[in-house]
C-alpha cells in the first residue's frame, strides 16, 4: 500500500473500527442485543428490555468512554508537539491527577457552598474543578520547565525526559493531595474511589453528552492548529525561522490540551496512558508525523481503545466489572516502557 | 540528629495521651519505635541504592521496588493463602520490580532520569495490579489491606508488628554489611574501586539486595511510604556538606529517614484531632518539591555520577 493511500484510508478506517466497537459495546452485556435490533433499540422501537439495556445502561457509558478516549488521545498529541517529547501526555505530566485532586477537594470544601459535593456534586462543579486543576498543573509544568531548562541536560532528549520526571513528581504530589482529600472529606468515598481509578460506569447521559460535545468542538476547531503543531515539533529555531512566535501557540496548545484532559476527567476519572497509546498507534498506521494526517486519526483511535478496554473490563470477568482505568494501566504502562526502551539508543 | 530522633519518638509517645494508660503508652511506644525503624530502613536503603547504582535518583519509591513489594504482599492477601508469609511474597514482588527497572534503564548506563522513568512505568503496572486485586477479591478480606498495602500508614500497628518485621530488618542489615565497607570507593568510581582491589560486583549486589530487604521489611508493616529514602539521603548529603559517599553518610541517612517518618507520623496522627491521616500521603506531598530541588541541584546528564555537586 502506498503512503498516500495509507494516509487517505487511515481515518475512515479508524472511524469504521470505532463504529464497530461502539456497536459491540452497545450490544454485548448481560442482556445481549442482536446487531439487527441495535438501531431500533436506540430509537426506542425494539422490545422494552432491549431499549432499557441500550438507552439507559449502555449508551451513557459508551458515549462517555468514546469522548474521554478521543479527548485524552488528542491532548496527548498536542502535548507531545508542544514538549517535542513522545512520552508526554495527560497522566505522565501529572495533569489528570491534578484535575482529580481538584475535584476531590471540591468535595472537602463542599459543605460551605451549595452543590459542591465533589464527585457527587453538580456536573458543572465537577468539570469546572477539573479544568482548574489541569490548567494549574499545565501552567506549573511549563513554568518549571522554562526555569529549569537552562540547568538540565544539554541535549534535547535529556531535557524531554526531565520534563516527564517533573510531571511525574507533580502527579505524585497530586495523588497525595487526593489521598489527603479523601481522608478529610467523608462523603461518598467509595464512589469517588471508583471514579478516581478511571471508570465510565457511573457516567450519566449528561456527562457523556458534555464530554462528547466538548471533544467534538475542540478537535474540529483545532484543525487550524495543524501547521503550528508541525512547526512546534521541530525545534524553536526552525519555528522562528518560519516566522512563528513560539511562545504563544505553545501556551495555547498546552491550555487546549489541559481543557481536553479536564473534560475527559470530568466524565471518566483518571484513565491513564491513552494519550501515549493512541498517538503511537496512529503514527504507526499512517507512517507519518504530519499533524494534518494525525489530527483526525488520533482521537478516533483513542476513542476505540477506551471503548474496547471498557468492553473487556465489563465482559472478561463478568459479573465483576474491572474499571477501565485498570485495563488501560496494564495496557499503557508497557507502551510507556517500550517507548522509553526505543529511546535508549538516542 | 540522634537527639532529635529521641525527642521525636518521645514526643510521639507523649503527644495526645489523655489518659496515661499503660496500654495506650505501650501502643504509642511501639508505634514510635516502629516509625523510627521503618524510616531508618528507608533512609539507609535510599542511600545504598544511590551508591550501588551511582544514580542520584535511585530510591525505594522511584525504582518501583516499594510498589512491586506492595503488589506482591497484596496478592498473597487476596489469594488468602496462609502458608506463604506476606513479606516473602513482597520480597519477590520487590525483586521483580527492581530487576525490571534496572534492565529497562539499561543497567545503570541510561542515566538517573531514565531510571526514574522506568521505575514510574513499573510502579504503574504494579499499582494497576494492586487495584485489580482489590476490585476482584473478597472485600471483607482485603479491606484491611487497602490502607496498609496501597496508601502507606502506621495506624493500627501493634507491638507484634515490630517483632514480625525485625527478622527482615536484621537480614537486610546483615546483607548490606557485606557491601558497606566498600561504599567510599564504589561512590567514587567503579574503575577506582577495581584498581584498589574492592570486590565491586559483590559489594554492589550486597548493597542492592540489602536495600531491597530493608524496603520489603518496611512495606510489609506500613505499606509503601514514598520519597522518605530519596529525601533522607539528599538531606544527609546537605547536612554533611560533603558530596562523596561513605558509610557515615548511609548511617546519617538512616537517622534522617527515621526523623522524617516520626515527624510525619506525629503530624498525621494529630493534625485532624480525632481522625488520622495516612502518613504516606504527607510524605507524598513532599515528593514534587523534593524532586524539583534535586533535579535543579544535581548533575543529571546521562551517564553522570551520583555526586550531587553543592553548586
Amino acid at each position: 500500500m502506498t503512503a498516500a493511500l495509507r494516509r487517505a484510508t487511515a481515518a475512515p478506517g479508524a472511524a469504521a473500527v470505532l463504529l464497530l466497537v461502539s456497536a459491540a459495546a452497545l450490544g454485548i452485556g448481560p442482556i445481549p442485543v442482536p446487531p439487527g435490533q441495535l438501531i431500533n433499540a436506540l430509537s426506542g422501537a425494539a422490545e422494552p428490555r432491549f431499549v432499557l439495556a441500550v438507552q439507559q445502561l449502555r449508551l451513557p457509558r459508551t458515549v462517555a468512554a468514546a469522548g474521554a478516549g478521543a479527548l485524552l488521545a488528542f491532548a496527548g498529541l498536542l502535548l507531545q508537539a508542544v514538549t517535542r517529547n513522545d512520552l508526554a501526555e495527560g497522566t505522565t505530566l501529572g495533569i489528570a491527577p491534578a484535575a482529580g485532586a481538584a475535584v476531590v477537594w471540591s468535595g472537602v470544601i463542599g459543605p460551605v457552598l451549595p452543590g459542591w459535593a465533589g464527585i457527587a456534586g453538580e456536573w458543572w462543579v465537577r468539570y469546572g474543578c477539573a479544568a482548574f486543576g489541569s490548567v494549574l498543573a499545565v501552567g506549573l509544568i511549563l513554568l518549571l520547565h522554562h526555569r529549569l531548562s537552562a540547568r538540565i541536560g544539554r541535549s534535547a532528549s535529556a531535557g524531554a525526559e526531565t520534563l516527564v520526571l517533573i510531571g511525574l513528581a507533580i502527579g505524585a504530589s497530586a495523588q497525595a493531595l487526593i489521598t489527603l482529600g479523601l481522608a478529610f472529606g467523608n462523603a461518598s468515598t467509595q464512589a469517588t474511589l471508583v471514579w478516581l481509578t478511571g471508570s465510565v460506569a457511573p457516567a450519566t447521559l449528561t456527562h457523556g453528552a458534555i464530554t462528547g460535545g466538548v471533544g467534538f468542538v475542540i478537535i474540529v476547531l483545532s484543525r487550524v492548529l495543524c501547521p503550528a503543531l508541525d512547526l512546534l515539533r521541530c525545534d524553536a529555531l526552525t519555528a522562528h525561522g518560519r516566522g512563528m512566535l513560539v511562545r504563544n501557540p505553545q501556551a495555547a496548545a498546552a491550555m487546549i490540551a489541559a481543557l481536553s484532559v479536564a473534560a475527559a476527567v470530568g466524565a471518566a476519572g483518571t484513565i491513564g496512558f491513552i494519550g501515549l497509546v493512541a498517538p503511537a498507534i496512529a503514527r504507526r498506521c499512517v507512517g507519518s508525523t504530519h499533524h494534518r494526517d494525525l489530527i483526525w486519526l488520533t482521537p478516533l483511535v483513542g476513542a476505540a481503545v477506551v471503548l474496547l478496554a471498557d468492553l473487556v473490563g465489563r465482559v472478561a470477568l463478568a459479573p465483576i466489572e474491572l474499571p477501565v482505568g485498570i485495563i488501560t494501566g496494564f495496557l499503557g504502562a508497557p507502551v510507556f516502557l517500550a517507548i522509553l526502551w526505543i529511546r535508549r539508543t538516542r | 540528629m540522634g537527639a532529635t530522633l529521641v525527642c521525636l519518638v518521645g514526643l510521639n509517645v507523649w503527644f495526645g495521651v489523655l489518659r496515661p494508660d499503660r496500654v495506650v503508652l505501650e501502643i504509642r511506644l511501639s508505634r514510635g519505635v516502629l516509625g523510627a525503624a521503618i524510616g531508618a530502613a528507608l533512609g539507609a536503603a535510599g542511600a545504598m541504592m544511590q551508591v550501588a547504582t551511582r544514580n542520584a535518583l535511585a530510591s525505594p519509591s522511584l525504582t518501583g521496588v516499594s510498589a512491586g513489594a506492595a503488589a506482591g504482599g497484596l496478592l498473597v492477601l487476596a489469594i488468602g493463602e496462609p502458608s506463604i508469609p506476606g513479606p516473602a511474597a513482597a520480597l519477590i514482588g520487590g525483586c521483580l520490580a527492581g530487576g525490571a527497572t534496572a534492565l529497562l534503564s539499561g543497567l545503570g548506563r541510561g542515566g538517573p532520569v531514565r531510571l526514574a522513568l522506568a521505575g514510574a512505568g513499573i510502579s504503574a503496572i504494579a499499582l494497576s495490579m494492586s487495584m485489580a486485586l482489590l476490585v476482584l477479591s473478597d472485600p471483607a478480606r482485603v479491606q484491611a489491606g487497602v490502607h496498609r498495602w496501597i496508601i502507606g500508614t502506621l495506624s493500627g500497628t501493634l507491638p507484634s508488628d515490630l517483632l514480625s518485621c525485625l527478622p527482615w530488618l536484621a537480614a537486610g542489615a546483615a546483607v548490606s554489611a557485606v557491601g558497606l565497607p566498600h561504599v567510599r570507593v564504589l561512590g567514587a568510581s567503579s574503575t577506582l574501586a577495581r584498581s584498589v582491589g574492592a570486590p565491586v560486583t559483590r559489594a554492589r549486589l550486597a548493597l542492592l539486595s540489602g536495600s531491597v530487604l530493608l524496603v520489603v521489611a518496611s512495606v510489609s508493616v506500613s505499606g509503601p511510604i514514598g520519597f522518605v529514602g530519596l529525601i533522607a539521603s539528599h538531606l544527609a548529603r546537605r547536612i554533611r556538606r560533603r558530596p562523596e559517599a561513605d558509610p557515615g553518610w548511609v548511617g546519617l541517612s538512616a537517622v534522617v529517614g527515621a526523623c522524617i517518618l516520626c515527624a510525619a507520623d506525629l503530624l498525621a496522627r494529630t493534625l485532624l484531632g480525632t481522625r488520622e491521616l495516612p502518613v504516606g500521603a504527607l510524605t507524598g506531598l513532599l515528593g514534587a518539591p523534593a524532586l524539583l530541588v534535586i533535579i535543579s541541584r544535581t548533575t543529571l546528564a546521562a551517564g553522570g555520577s551520583a555526586t550531587a555537586g553543592a553548586r
